[in-house]
């Protein structure tokens, strides 16, 4: 299994939403700061770091909604069959 | 920096932000099953709505990096954004300044380079001051220590004073300076902004900035021998 479905299986769908919930939030508020104080710093920030904030929470929620629908589908399939024993009787297709 | 009224674009920012912020704060607070309903209502918050605020605060952002505020806001512009907004000053930015054409925009207006990259080259280089002004020392720099070590980095366009003073009426060729100097004009060897032609720009910023100050002298005929000692930058 590749590290990213590691993560995503030790992470819950609710726990991803909930980090793209904040990172959304933090770029939201960056953005809007470089239209309030229209200095240098807050207005490359808010065209920046906010963006980017923006971006990987949209990310994340993405990711998000494709695990839950690959859970889903999982479920719908029923419970996958447990992987055979090394010493069991090969099917008979791989028998040469 | 003191918070100022937003533009149209900055109010809709605000209020796709807010939105937003409310669609995920409700979210966090009420923590719903995800059902399809709420995957929509977060789509909005996370997707629409940020968009929204990203590309009004971009064109807003873009369109405040172009006012003589933001340009003055670091401390070490503070003299000539208040030189250009002096209504006595007579120096040729603010004269420029008093122009409804340069308005509230003069430093830009003057200083952008013109043709098709010139609004991202301008915006560019922006960035370059910027990183002079946190990284490059300028920030704790007094103002008379910054003032003489600021300059421009190239030679200033004669293409930005043509574009308004094109040369094509007929008042302009009667001045001899301007016929005897045509070739170097052109060429950015004399600039229109020499102490000995229209004046500086920004005449505090130099040794003999007083003089330039003064009002533009009477145009009197001078051979092309003595036009070429005419100060070249």
């Amino acid at each position: 299994m590749s590290v990213l479905g590691k993560l995503l299986e030790r992470w819950p769908v609710s726990w991803l939403i909930r980090l793209a919930c904040w990172l959304s939030l933090g770029g939201l508020a960056i953005m809007v700061s470089g239209v309030l104080f229209p200095g240098p710093l807050p207005v490359m920030a808010g065209m920046s770091v906010g963006q980017v904030m923006g971006l990987a929470g949209l990310g994340i929620y993405v990711l998000a909604v494709l695990t839950d629908a690959a859970r889903i589908r999982a479920r719908r399939r029923g419970p996958t069959p447990p992987p055979a024993s090394p010493d069991s009787e090969p099917p008979p297709s791989a028998r040469v | 920096m003191p918070a100022h009224s937003p533009s149209l674009l900055g109010i809709i920012a605000i209020v796709a932000a807010v939105s937003a912020a409310a669609v995920l704060i409700a979210h966090l607070v009420k923590k719903p099953a995800l059902d399809v309903r709420t995957k929509v209502r977060l789509f909005l918050g996370l997707a629409v709505l940020p968009t929204v605020t990203g590309t009004a605060t971009t064109a807003d952002g873009m369109h405040s990096t172009t006012e003589r505020e933001f340009c003055g806001s670091c401390h070490v512009m503070g003299r000539h954004a208040s030189d250009a907004k002096d209504g006595e000053s007579q120096s040729l930015a603010a004269r420029h300044s008093r122009n409804p054409y340069f308005g509230a925009q003069s430093c830009y207006v003057c200083h952008a380079d013109y043709g098709m990259l010139g609004y991202p080259m301008t915006k560019l280089n922006g960035m370059r001051h910027v990183h002079e002004y946190y990284l490059g020392g300028f920030r704790s720099m007094t103002l008379e220590e910054a003032l003489p070590k600021i300059h421009l980095r190239k030679p200033y366009d004669n293409t930005n004073c043509r574009q308004c003073h094109t040369g094509t009426l007929k008042h302009w060729g009667e001045i001899p300076e301007h016929v005897s100097l045509e070739k170097e004009l052109a060429e950015n060897r004399v600039s229109c902004t020499s102490s000995g032609c229209h004046g500086y720009a920004h005449p505090f910023t130099k040794p003999d900035g007083d003089q330039a100050h003064s009002p533009p002298r009477p145009w009197l005929p001078i051979p092309p021998s003595s036009a070429s000692a005419t100060q070249k930058r």
